[in-house]
């Protein structure tokens, strides 16, 4: 996780801290019935961040406005990852089946569809207050909405994303005390 | 025929010197030079095998012509100054009628007889039929185009060479000639093991089989010292060996060899051999058992298995108490009676294990793999011990996260929990990377692990092993991961599984650093 990463969610804590930009907050929010970067009255917000060289549709470039817009939806920080608060969530709801196919669903989606997946489960975060860490969502985010040509191994760096998302979500979704031993059966596996 | 091509003088034992150079050498001159000589280089593992224990016969047989009995510290002597070059070359001497590769009565390693038996006489079999390599016959192959009845000329030097591999590693099974089937040789489906020196003099020292009994120095006889084969020895019972001697040199099949014009080999007559009839309570010297689930296992090369898994059954050491132990080679056991004589100065005894691995009459794969054990590991059998409990360890590990693995598979099918799935699961898991990874990934731990144990770093040693078990593991479980995709089913399989991985890995490796797992994960 980058600096620069922590240094874009400083600067949008700061706009809903002060309050004093209520009208940013909106803007943002707003922003979520668009597609990332395609919003005219977020780029005062978030355009600063982007460097330069990046083309518009630069993967990094949409997953700071989908951040934002999202943060603005839910803007709430904690130490746990989207995917352990998800986790978190599923098991509050009483391991609510329902829970797990939407992450399921997000999990397999891709660019073009993972904001639809985003944008419910923050809503269902929001409603059940449960915070997450947006500066390493930012960073996981950048690499899932860039497209698979953008750089050599972008596609096992995704993987390995969707990977520890997983990881995530079920080690929270059983809380501390998940079983800890596989059931053996003996049958003789060596060769 | 006349006699031609004598072994003792023509060049074609391929020996590789202290400067690099491979040469090819005659008998008396190998042993004249024996401690310029680092090592045998033939390339084939079975016929690498046999040329040392012919070089073992010669060198036993010569000795007790000479001295008749020998004690440790005449051992220890050879080892160090040479082997006595008088005893041997006279040894040569007396037998050297006995060595011609083409001979009308008695060719080196054949069976004259053939030539003149009504069942052999007006049968030509092509070299391919003693060539464990090649094809002959309905032998399905791929690469090899050898055509029966055009076989191609072969050298003597090469021909001796694959003759001397065959009579020690050939299947038992149809023969068809003389008998319907005969015995096997006696490495059949053998890792044999040789325990090497920095020379051939030391190499030869090493694995020398003790002096013969007072009043049997008769009794185990090589097969030049035999009168000829006849026909109805060939069609006799199974015998069983008279000692290693015999077994070094028995003729498990009859063979002579059909001199071209121009001295190459293009054909043979074949028949059935001199059987030799198993003796379980006399195996081969150079052969390890393992415990298997149904008794003792003779340790061969299998697919898949890496070699050093079977090193306890290699390393002689204390009895358990209960249950059957595994047999280390008798060739070991001679040694290290070496080097308890020179009182363990020499610090690693390097070990070449070589042979055949076949499946009744179909052969498989050869091998060959060096070890280098250290001496101080088997000089005190607790050491032995230790090494035996940690490389349990290695397999057990293995058990558990394959057992895991499976279980991550079977969650990735339809209907994880049937009984079939697991089945089908296991399938997959065995005929991916996931074991061969493991225990690959693990061999490179363990020359350093003996090392450890040897020495006085014992502690260490033992956390090192555990903690590159641990990364074994890790990276086996990473490639059945990757077998698997990225579906989200494959994912969610993985999450529910990576933390009863670890938590098995804590169970089975206590002696690591937690820091260093959660970095890992």
């Amino acid at each position: 996780m980058s600096e620069y990463t922590q240094a874009f969610i400083d600067h949008l804590t700061r706009l809903a801290e002060k309050n004093a930009d209520r009208g940013a907050l909106a803007a943002l929010r707003h922003s979520l019935a668009f597609p990332p970067g395609r919003y005219p009255k977020a780029y005062p917000y978030v355009e600063r961040f982007v460097p330069p060289e990046w083309h518009a549709e630069d993967g990094r470039r949409l997953a700071l406005y989908a951040v934002a817009g999202l943060w603005a939806r839910h803007p709430s920080s904690r130490g746990a990852s989207l995917a352990a608060s998800f986790g978190e969530l599923m098991r509050l709801r009483d391991n609510a089946p329902s829970i797990e196919q939407r992450f399921i669903a997000l999990l397999g989606a891709d660019a073009e569809g993972v904001m639809d997946h985003l944008r419910q489960a923050i809503g269902l975060l929001a409603a059940e207050g449960l915070g997450l860490d947006y500066a390493r969502f930012l960073s996981d985010l950048q690499v899932w909405l860039s497209s698979s040509e953008a750089y050599a191994g972008h596609t096992d760096q995704l993987d390995r994303i969707r990977q520890r998302w997983a990881r995530d979500f079920y080690r929270a979704q059983q809380g501390p005390a998940a079983p800890a031993t596989e059931t053996i059966d003996h049958t003789d596996l060596a060769q | 025929m006349s006699k031609d091509f004598s072994l003792l003088d023509e060049p074609w034992l391929p020996l590789r010197l202290a400067d690099g150079r491979v040469v090819e050498l005659g008998l008396r001159e190998v042993f004249r030079r024996s401690r310029e000589i680092v090592a045998l280089a033939e390339t084939a593992p079975p016929s690498l095998v046999a040329q040392y224990r012919l070089l073992l016969a010669i060198t036993h047989r010569a000795l007790t012509r000479a001295l008749g009995r020998w004690a440790p510290a005449d051992r220890v002597r050879w080892y160090r100054e040479g082997l006595p070059q008088q005893a041997l070359q006279d040894y040569l001497d007396h037998w050297q009628d006995r060595f011609w590769l083409f001979h009308a009565q008695a060719p080196f390693l054949q069976v004259a007889a053939l030539a003149e038996a009504q069942a052999t006489r007006d049968k030509r079999k092509p070299w391919t039929q003693i060539a464990l390599a090649s094809a002959n016959g309905n032998t399905p192959v791929v690469f090899d185009h050898a055509v029966d009845a055009e076989p191609t000329a072969l050298a003597p030097a090469q021909a001796l060479g694959t003759l001397l591999g065959y009579l020690q590693f050939t299947p038992g099974g149809l023969v068809k000639c003389l008998r319907d089937a005969d015995k096997a040789g006696p490495l059949v489906n053998t890792a044999a093991i040789l325990p090497l020196g920095a020379t051939l003099n030391e190499t030869l020292c090493l694995a020398l089989h003790p002096a013969s009994r007072s009043g049997e120095e008769e009794i185990d006889l090589p097969a030049w010292e035999r009168p000829p084969l006849t026909i109805a020895q060939l069609q006799g019972e199974p015998v069983p060996a008279t000692g290693p001697n015999d077994r070094y040199t028995r003729q498990s099949r009859a063979v002579l060899l059909l001199p071209e014009a121009d001295g190459t080999v293009r054909w043979l007559h074949f028949a059935a051999g001199w059987a030799l009839a198993d003796d379980p309570h006399a195996p081969d010297p150079m052969a390890c058992f393992r415990v298997g689930s149904q008794g003792l296992v003779r340790v061969s090369f299998t697919e898949g298995r890496a070699f050093w898994r079977d090193l306890p059954a290699m390393v002689p050491m204390p009895a358990l108490p209960q249950g059957l132990n595994s047999q280390a080679a008798a060739v070991l056991q001679h040694a290290l009676a070496l080097h308890g004589a020179m009182a363990w100065t020499v610090p690693d005894q390097p070990l070449l294990v070589a042979g055949l691995a076949s499946d009744q009459a179909k052969l498989l794969r050869w091998r060959a793999e060096s070890l280098r054990l250290p001496t101080a590991l088997v000089a005190e059998p607790e050491r032995a011990a230790e090494l035996r409990d940690q490389v349990a360890l290695a397999e057990a590990v293995h058990r558990a996260v394959a057992q895991l693995a499976v279980g991550m598979l079977a969650a990735t099918l339809p209907d994880p929990t049937s009984k079939d799935t697991r089945t089908r699961a296991r399938a997959l898991l065995d005929t991916g990377p996931f074991t061969a990874s493991y225990f690959a990934q693990a061999q490179r731990a363990l020359p350093a692990l003996m090392q450890g144990l040897a020495g006085d770093a014992q502690d260490a040693a033992l956390a090192a092993w555990q903690q590159a078990l641990r990364a074994a593991a890790l990276q086996a479980w990473q490639q059945a991961l990757q077998g698997l995709g990225r579906s989200p089913r494959a994912l969610k399989a993985d999450a529910l599984y990576w933390p009863r991985l670890h938590s098995t890995l804590n169970q089975q490796l206590p002696l690591h650093s937690p820091l260093v797992a959660q970095e890992e994960a």
